[in-house]
């Protein structure tokens, strides 16, 4: 056992030494004012993370409102047959953006925004490890979500459904930026959705209270690290596709186009190995809520903890061998349709028996029906009815029947609005007194969601119906006489009964509520720790970071508020007035480091403004002023790594209160850097993984390969290209390692080296497909062979960046012997780079040799 | 100072057990799934016809799997326990529990692994071309 497991193990509340009220007083005053928010215009500078997490999610809610507008605009124009309400060119638009919206604006990112708000608190940390992180994904969701929505004001909103299939979104793309709205706007969103769940996997993982083995920790943080890691798996595909897509619809490089040598069909792997595993991105945060919400409403711990964390992982994983049942229809041969048909049901499993356990919980507790156990139970209901046309569809000879047509429509609204919306307005009932102090109205709530529950059924139960009677989706009219009338008239009717139901729920939010006293704390009788806040809320997250002995401390471990209200554990006191929290061992919590975290800035968000203004630009060509922006982007946040990341502490080691001391600085695993690092690497590699996954996908449908007349790029220059990389690979780490022993000269001189090799590399690379005559936009072999390889020169470009960051890092003294988190962070990128160019040399290099 | 820091912090962690034990099976699973997958795509695309040689391909895959995941899930079996040594909910602050918990939650992922990989196998049985 360590030394400080032993001291946690071992450790009890503070006693007489914190019973002066005046010291506790003196001790609060201080933390106060190190997490004080800044006021004014200033106001906007907050980084915290129940600032940022607020913003985040009532954005998402605006989004939402916005998506369900469009819905409406759908069923009013579906409301009659051969309705001109609106032109097929406009409901092209309104559907697409409808989808899109609700998918990429409001599904994903909500999930995120929230655990931003409630997930420092859940675990009694201060902040999330990243804060300035956050607040820049948030600045980069409001700029891309406003530019994707402002889109169809301007007539120019992507139009060709929201899975952007080409040829529907290249050779006939009915508007003219539609598409490179949807792709650039949303890439620029994706990356933001990235960064977040980096930050939420190292929340997770390495910002727990002393204590909270991971047998202990909220079903909530458990979702949240089985969605956050599926983000890492599944966008980046959808990533690598948005680059193909976009480069052919900007350079005419023909990834798409079967009369280059390209196929569709690849468009459509790529979207949905990110689509499929979407749809439990959205799910599982959902349900988690619930497993929130189910516990404190029966008034007892969950029963099956184990089993719920079961369905999370196993769910996770078995989500991403869906995806082909998108594709049932494309003609792949049968036994390829079996084994994803066969995961499609396979998955159901883990999906039910976190429904049995809620219900098991249920039976076993004395339920109190509240306004959120109702929409809940709503929930549960309608997922069901979801779920059970799933493993219809899932089955491929009924989907062939039902492939595109309203009854698709109707399965995912099911699963979608039963499997989150309905979850997530118990979630707003549930945690709005957590984020604003005062409670909604109970009777408004019972009303919205009578009213919601029986419009939603109206509403989407008829498109079964319609579906199985041959009703294909996205037509903008149809003729009265196949007997879709009716059906649609009640749909749609049924839509406005939803949206009035849906209209209680914002009215009861946006009334003044000045005069409302504030909530009781804990107004559920929870058992988790972010209903330790007062009322109204401090900024310090928590009083001070507790001992932690069981799953529901507010319930299981006695005078547990009271010893938090009293600073009674650790960091109960801010000397320096730095914001501080605490980092702890990923399984049993041990305390590791008194992690320093930073304070309101506004270069987060300038930082977004230009990596903005990088996407927007190049939407409409103007490659200049796109280049420019992203110069000042990256500048930007260099300039916000420099002055606010790895800074070195005014002493080494710090006294966090109950007997325990720890280091205010570590590096390399030790870090929290290093582990985002590594992250978001992976996600990376992922990335890289899809291009690959395209350049395998081109060998399999040409008889010869390369397909003639084109030959290999020549094997020498990328042999001189690796061969550089790898030195550069060896000089980083060389590097680190001589630093570490204090021979500052040697590591500068090795970075100095090893840049000029990374440059040499990367440009040999790109030497290798030029002078080999390669064309990128006469065949799609020679445009996934450039792409690979520019995949590799521009991540060379960012590597030696980083090492000219490192080597002014240590000329400038903030990059010493003892302190030096940023060169682990470059030697471990450099490790993924590595790999990365090992997987292009094999792919580009010697597989045409081989073939 | 370092050395003073890893003294006092990192002296002996104990390395007996390691939270991506919980994600080994799943992983076989989605190894298996992949590569089942990507022989029946790429033999199809290839050569096409009589889908033997990927059935036996898969039948290969199928054993291999089962071997690895059924072998994890005996070890999560015996880390949990039995049902005897402890029943669920393992929510005591203590190390053992913790390791139990591990060990559970492993034997059920192995489980629904299994399920998913012989459901996975179901094509091959009864597919007999490429069409």
């Amino acid at each position: 056992m360590t030394l400080a497991a032993k001291t946690v193990a071992e450790a009890r509340p503070a006693g007489a030494e914190q019973d002066d009220a005046a010291l506790r007083q003196a001790q609060a005053d201080r933390l106060l004012t190190a997490w004080r928010t800044p006021t004014g215009w200033r106001y906007w500078s907050a980084v915290n993370n129940s600032e940022v997490g607020a913003w985040y999610t009532a954005t998402a809610f605006l989004f939402m409102l916005f998506a369900g507008v469009l819905g409406l605009l759908i069923r009013a124009q579906l409301l009659t047959p051969d309705s001109d309400f609106l032109s097929a060119e406009l409901y092209n638009q309104v559907f697409t953006l409808h989808g899109t919206v609700m998918m990429f604006l409001f599904a994903v990112p909500l999930f995120e925004a929230f655990s931003i708000a409630i997930l420092p608190e859940m675990l009694a940390a201060r902040d999330l490890p990243f804060p300035r992180l956050s607040a820049f994904g948030y600045w980069s969701f409001v700029i891309g979500g406003i530019f994707v929505c402002g889109s169809i004001f301007f007539g120019q909103a992507p139009a060709g459904g929201w899975f952007m299939y080409p040829p529907l979104t290249t050779d006939y793309s009915p508007t003219e930026y539609g598409a490179d709205i949807w792709l650039l706007g949303l890439s620029f969103i994706e990356i933001a959705s990235i960064a977040a769940a980096v930050e939420l996997i190292v929340g997770v993982l390495k910002c727990r209270p002393p204590g909270m083995r991971l047998n202990l920790i909220p079903l909530y943080a458990w979702y949240v690290l089985v969605v956050a890691g599926m983000i890492l798996f599944a966008f980046p595909p959808l990533i690598a596709g948005d680059i193909l897509l976009e480069v052919e619809r900007a350079f005419d490089w023909p990834f798409f186009d079967p009369a280059r040598g390209g196929d569709p069909l690849l468009w459509q792997h790529l979207f949905w190995i990110f689509g499929h595993p979407e749809v439990y991105i959205i799910f599982l945060p959902a349900i988690a809520l619930a497993a929130m919400i189910v516990p404190t409403a029966a008034q007892r711990p969950i029963v099956g903890y184990s089993w719920i964390v079961l369905a999370a992982v196993g769910t996770g994983f078995l989500s991403f061998g869906l995806w082909v049942h998108h594709m049932y229809a494309t003609g792949l041969p049968g036994i390829s349709l079996g084994f994803f048909s066969a995961a499609s049901t396979a998955v159901a499993i883990p999906t039910g028996v976190q429904i049995f356990a809620f219900i098991a919980t249920l039976l076993a507790g004395r339920v109190i029906l509240s306004v959120p156990m109702l929409f809940v139970s709503g929930a549960l209901a309608i997922f069901v009815l979801g779920g059970l046309t799933g493993v219809m569809v899932a089955l491929a000879p009924f989907d062939w029947q039902a492939h595109d047509s309203y009854f698709v429509v109707a399965h995912l609204h099911y699963t979608l609005l039963g499997g989150m919306l309905f979850p997530v307005f118990a979630g707003i009932y549930y945690y709005f007194p957590f984020v604003t102090g005062k409670k909604l109205s109970e009777r408004l709530g019972r009303r919205a969601f009578w009213i919601m529950f029986v419009g939603f059924n109206v509403t989407y139960f008829p498109m079964h119906l319609a579906g199985l009677r041959g009703m294909p989706r996205r037509v903008f009219t149809y003729p009265g006489d196949l007997g879709w009338d009716w059906l649609n008239l009640i749909a749609s009717v049924g839509a406005f009964v939803f949206a009035a139901g849906i209209l209680i729920v914002v009215w009861d939010v946006l009334r003044p509520k000045g005069r409302q006293p504030w909530s009781e704390r804990n107004p559920w009788n929870a058992g988790t720790m972010e209903w330790l806040q007062e009322m109204p809320d401090k900024p310090w997250g928590v009083r001070t970071v507790p001992l932690i002995r069981s799953r529901y401390p507010l319930w299981q471990q006695e005078n547990f508020v009271r010893d938090v209200d009293e600073g009674r554990f650790y960091l109960a006191d801010a000397e320096e007035l730095k914001r501080e929290t605490m980092v702890t061992s990923v399984l049993d919590a041990d305390p590791i480091q008194c992690l320093r975290v930073p304070g309101p800035t506004f270069k987060t968000l300038i930082a977004a403004v230009f990596t903005g203004g990088a996407f927007v630009f190049a939407t409409f060509h103007w490659y200049i002023m796109a280049g420019v922006s992203g110069v000042l982007a990256i500048a930007m946040i260099l300039n916000w790594l420099w002055t606010g990341t790895a800074m070195v502490p005014e002493k080494p080691t710090k006294d966090v209160g109950l007997g325990l001391t720890l280091p205010t600085y570590g590096s390399g695993p030790a870090s929290v850097g290093w582990w985002a690092m590594f992250i978001t690497m992976l996600g990376d590699l992922t990335a890289f993984g899809g291009l690959i996954f395209g350049y395998v996908f081109f060998w399999t449908i040409h008889p010869d390969f390369p397909p003639p007349p084109y030959g290999a790029p020549g094997i020498g220059w990328l042999s001189f290209g690796l061969a550089a990389l790898v030195a550069a690979w060896g000089l980083t780490l060389a590097a680190r390692i001589v630093n570490g022993r204090g021979r500052r000269g040697a590591m500068r001189a090795a970075l100095i080296a090893a840049a000029v090799l990374g440059v040499a590399g990367g440009l040999a690379l790109l030497a290798a497909p030029w002078t080999a005559g390669l064309v990128p936009t006469a065949h799609a072999y020679p445009a996934i062979v450039w792409v690979l390889v520019v995949w590799v020169a521009i991540h060379t470009a960012v590597g030696v960046l980083m090492q000219l960051y490192c080597l002014a890092g240590s000329l400038a003294g903030r990059l010493t012997p003892d302190y030096d988190i940023d060169i682990w962070n470059v030697a471990l990128f450099w490790h993924f780079l590595l790999v990365t160019a090992v997987i292009a040399y094999a792919f580009v290099g010697l597989f045409p040799l081989a073939t | 100072m370092r050395e003073t820091l890893n003294d006092a912090f990192d002296a002996e962690r104990p390395r007996e057990q390691s939270v991506w034990g919980l994600v080994i099976s799943p992983t076989v699973w989605a190894a298996h799934f992949l590569f089942s997958y990507g022989t029946a795509a790429v033999y199809c695309s290839k050569v096409g016809g009589d889908a033997l040689p990927v059935r036996i391909a898969v039948a290969a895959y199928t054993g291999a799997a089962l071997i690895a995941i059924g072998l994890t899930g005996l070890r999560a079996y015996r880390t949990w326990g039995g049902p005897e040594a402890r029943i669920p909910p393992l929510s005591r602050h203590t190390l053992e529990d913790r390791r139990r918990f591990i060990g559970f939650a492993g034997l059920l992922l192995s489980t629904i692994s299994f399920i998913a990989t012989l459901y996975d196998a179901l094509p091959a049985l009864i597919f007999e071309t490429c069409r």
